[in-house]
């Protein structure tokens, strides 16, 4: 295992979103270019100011995509990367930007990522695949194992679930990128389709199209591209990390719940922040327990006890520690590819201040932790500079 | 190693809207078995009616033949049962 050595300070200075939910006239270029625009816009940078390029994406659109996506932009001969981590291939192509640019190889740096997600249940594995006979290659079936585990060690009522499912319609209400905007009760939660016990429908994120994008450039760099510092957010640390076996992290179904934490302490060690440093979390919400789990993971609450927390509005825009600002995965939908630089993107967007109606009181330092199948794990802390 | 064919039920899910693949009954009750070696194998747990499954539960492995999803010859697919 390697030491964590991050060179110079590298700062996001751009985002952009296309909106999230269904674009049926749209391809994955049209959702990864309007999102891209955008980001450069936001930078004040040019497209031919870009030295290396990441596109995170999942589902299959032909070989190279990125480069086809970005030669609508101009062939400017730079390297173009093609990222798949599951549901974390945003967040990790966020993150190789982020270690270009640190180590030095690269000045400036584009991040993006977009998705047209099928509709109906998330599978991992290809046809005929073994897992597939198994029954447990069902995402939703993975986190409702968790969920009812959870409820058996902490006492957890599922009112607590269905509260983290009405709490993302109401910061989604407030955000016009999310897929669902429309605000619900905690029985209407409760009261949806069953999919797999304790969660419902409205437990479990929609899949959903979408693109998101961030340019990032070295500190030192920002001069020479005419960047306005006062609104670039410093990245305080950047880890990406797979199962290991202190986790039980070795199967693919997203069961094993904890697998955050050596990620999240990685991250803590190499920002020299804590868990009490943290003014806001977006975290990987594909269904409700996993919210409540992967704050307790980032240490945010102590282990079993984040289902109080988030019932006494701990986690609201309100509280001390507001989570998925933006209505998280639950309400904004999940564009595999795209998600993990949608939450770059929120928090960015909250510690420069423009958060609107949504904004979060004082926000300094915020966490971006995305997970995928295969036990990929991101933990990203940006930090107002 | 020999991880033996004997656990205890860790959790369990009741799947009413199954995976695209699924070549069995819905809904089917999914079981995540901790081993007493500590692993964890995930597998649809038979011979037991949903209201009976109860975290803690000593489960044992069994096969089961399952159609092949395109053709061919039967799977032979791992299942829980209560002991």
């Amino acid at each position: 295992m390697s030491e964590i050595r991050p060179g110079r300070e590298v700062m996001v200075v751009g985002v952009g979103l296309h909106p999230f939910g269904r674009f049926p006239d749209k391809d994955l270029g049209d959702l990864a270019i309007e999102s891209v625009l955008p980001a450069l816009e936001d930078a004040g940078v040019k497209w031919k100011d870009v030295a290396i390029a990441y596109f995170g994406h999942v589902y299959y659109q032909g070989m190279s995509i990125g480069e086809t996506t970005l030669s609508k932009l101009g062939l400017t001969g730079v390297p173009i990367v093609n990222v798949e981590n599951a549901c974390s291939s945003g967040s990790t192509a966020f993150w190789q930007a982020y270690w270009g640019i640190t180590t030095g190889l690269y000045d400036l740096a584009l991040a993006f990522g977009a998705e047209k997600v099928p509709r109906g249940p998330v599978t991992v594995t290809a046809e005929d695949a073994p897992e597939r006979y198994i029954g447990g290659d069902h995402m939703m079936a993975g986190y409702a194992l968790r969920g009812k585990r959870y409820i058996e060690d902490t006492g957890a009522p599922l009112t607590a679930l269905a509260g983290v499912s009405v709490k993302a319609r109401q910061n989604a209400a407030m955000n016009p990128y999310a897929h669902r905007k429309d605000i619900y009760t905690v029985e209407e939660v409760l009261n949806s389709r069953m999919v797999a016990d304790p969660l419902t429908l409205f437990q479990c994120c929609p899949t959903s199209e979408g693109g998101a994008a961030a340019v990032l450039c070295a500190r030192e760099d920002l001069a020479k591209y005419g960047i306005d510092e006062n609104r670039a957010v410093s990245i305080a640390a950047a880890v990406l990390t797979s199962g290991d076996y202190n986790g039980r992290g070795s199967d693919h179904s997203a069961f094993s719940p904890y697998r955050t934490e050596p990620a999240a302490l990685k991250a803590y060690e190499m920002s020299g922040l804590g868990p009490e440093d943290i003014d806001l979390a977006q975290v990987h919400d594909a269904a409700t327990i996993g919210e409540l789990q992967q704050i307790e993971a980032l240490h945010l609450f102590p282990f079993g006890e984040a289902w109080q927390g988030a019932m006494e509005g701990r986690t609201a825009l309100n509280g001390d520690i507001p989570v998925n600002t933006d209505g998280g995965l639950l309400a904004m939908g999940h564009p595999f590819g795209a998600s993990g630089i949608r939450m770059i993107h929120e928090t960015v967007t909250q510690l420069r201040g423009e958060a609107g109606s949504r904004q979060v009181a004082n926000a300094r330092v915020g966490v971006a932790q995305c997970s995928g199948a295969g036990d990929v794990t991101t933990v990203h802390i940006l930090k107002k500079s | 190693m020999d991880l033996g064919v004997k656990g205890i039920l860790f959790s369990y899910t009741i799947v009413r809207i199954p995976p695209a693949g699924w070549p069995g009954e819905v809904p089917y009750a999914l079981a995540q078995v901790e081993l007493p070696q500590g692993p964890q194998v995930l597998a649809e747990i038979i011979g037991c009616e949903f209201d009976d499954l109860r975290i803690g539960m000593d489960v044992e492995m069994t096969l089961q033949a399952v159609p092949a999803e395109n053709g061919g010859p039967d799977k032979a697919v791992y299942k829980w049962r209560p002991v």
